[in-house]
């Protein structure tokens, strides 16, 4: 999964990415600067909460921007400086989250005992 | 049309306490909340207020005074009282005050919601219509000689008001702290609205003293002196001062974006909505998590015809702009405004 978001991550301005399941599990994070506190299970139910039915939102801050993108297989969320590119990251998350699904595909046997 | 439920309370961690067990009622009513009695006349003179929960101290405090005004002044809002259990006096006191209900503390948070839910229903028991013209209808409650208060809000400015009529008289109207026949006047120059009928009417007094006739051809020349040469009008309503039109946050918007970036395709409509106060929330303390600071503005895309551009405040700003309006540049046009706005009301 590292792969699908080098892109993205390696993207200037980008600080960091956050992969949250629907059920709020964290599938991947990757940040280049420390956040303040860990993403609290209960912060992370409330976010998924208040994320339902929105497709994208992109929230502009004082010191920065943050990115979120519903996939196939849960909420991306991008944080990044002011000054990064929101249409470059966009146009790089229509590429690459198509990719996702395929990646969080169970691995081993689980995969021939589909429902 | 979410109601605004006013709480008058010093105590700040009781007032978070029943924010926090009311979230389940937020489809219905939003909490505006008021330290003391002054910060609650300004609240209830600036906005649209469905209901006051007050309380009564045996310190004294603000509760008796307040209670006494709403019913004087606004004499269509319900106060319900809260107060110690072993005062029967308070709630004797309450009830002649004209409360609507008293609730004895300790209180489940839960049974008091219900309250405020059963008592804001009865603003709507009559009906309620949607996307209207005001003139057409009131004068169908005139024809109809029907005794009810009317509750209007603004489609174009989100702006409320409230209309008394009995026996198909207009006696009163209310616009936040505009009152009688200038009142009616801005009510009647709004062209789409969602109204809530009441099947009941406070005992005022008459305080219009005209048919209703003459005040929508009044509106009416109003509306048209101020129409911009295309037809449509400048705005929605005729503000009270110069000061009052400047400084509304929704011609603040249009003239930012206007002076910024010039005449946006897309933009459909300007509005204020509390109903994305908990979006913003959460968006908020993502923000405080990932250490970007305080949040401007964000836009949200649900998958509709629109998307809506937030902008954070006392009373949410929605923005709708549909997918040929660049809300990448509007966003950016208003940041340093929509930075303005939350700073201002930080303090």
């Amino acid at each position: 999964m590292k792969d699908v978001f080098r892109d993205i991550v390696g993207m200037d301005g980008i600080r960091g990415a956050v992969l949250l399941s629907f059920d709020g599990t964290i599938l991947f994070e990757d940040y280049q600067e420390s956040t303040a506190a860990p993403f609290e299970a209960k912060q992370r139910e409330g976010l998924l909460a208040a994320l339902d039915g929105v497709r994208e939102t992109e929230a502009l801050y004082q010191d920065g921007r943050i990115y979120i993108r519903r996939s196939e297989v849960g909420f991306l969320l991008i944080t990044m400086s002011a000054t990064a590119s929101v249409a470059m990251l966009r146009l790089n998350c229509d590429i690459l989250l198509p990719n996702l699904k395929a990646t969080a595909q169970p691995k081993g046997l689980k995969r021939f005992f589909r429902k | 049309m979410i109601k605004n439920v006013l709480i008058v309370d010093k105590d700040r961690k009781r007032v978070n306490v029943l924010e926090n067990r009311w979230k389940p009622f937020a489809d219905t009513f939003v909490v505006l909340t008021a330290a003391g009695g002054k910060a609650a006349l300004e609240l209830l003179r600036d906005e649209t207020i469905s209901l006051v929960v007050t309380v009564f101290e045996e310190s004294g405090g603000d509760g008796p005074g307040l209670l006494k005004h709403v019913m004087q002044n606004y004499p269509d809002i319900p106060v319900i009282v809260t107060g110690a259990s072993d005062a029967p006096e308070m709630e004797r006191l309450a009830r002649a005050g004209g409360a609507a209900a008293y609730f004895s503390k300790p209180f489940a948070p839960e049974m008091l919601g219900q309250e405020i839910m059963t008592i804001l229903k009865r603003e709507s028991d009559g009906g309620t219509l949607h996307s209207v013209s005001s003139g057409i209808f009131l004068q169908l409650v005139e024809m109809e000689q029907k005794t009810c208060t009317i509750r209007l809000e603004d489609k174009h400015s989100g702006r409320k008001g409230v209309l008394f009529f009995r026996d198909g008289e207009l006696l009163d109207a209310r616009v936040n702290h505009l009152k009688g026949k200038p009142a009616a006047k801005r009510i009647l120059t709004w062209e789409k609205v969602t109204i809530s009928i009441q099947n009941d009417c406070p005992s005022i007094e008459n305080k219009i003293h005209s048919e209703l006739q003459p005040l929508i051809l009044e509106a009416a020349r109003l509306k048209d002196e101020t129409a911009l040469p295309d037809g449509n009008p400048r705005e929605a309503e005729q503000p009270d001062t110069e000061e009052d039109a400047a400084s509304h946050p929704i011609n603040r918007i249009r003239q930012t974006i206007e002076n910024r970036i010039g005449q946006v395709e897309g933009v459909e409509d300007i509005y204020q909505d509390n109903a994305w106060d908990g979006f913003i929330r959460r968006l908020s303390a993502l923000g405080d998590h990932f250490r970007s600071g305080p949040i401007k503005l964000c836009f949200v895309d649900r998958g509709e015809s629109s998307g809506h551009i937030l902008i954070p405040g006392q009373r949410t700003t929605v923005i709708s702009v549909n997918p040929k309006s660049p809300h990448d540049k509007i966003m950016n046009a208003l940041a340093p405004w929509a930075e303005g706005v939350a700073s201002r009301e930080s303090v």
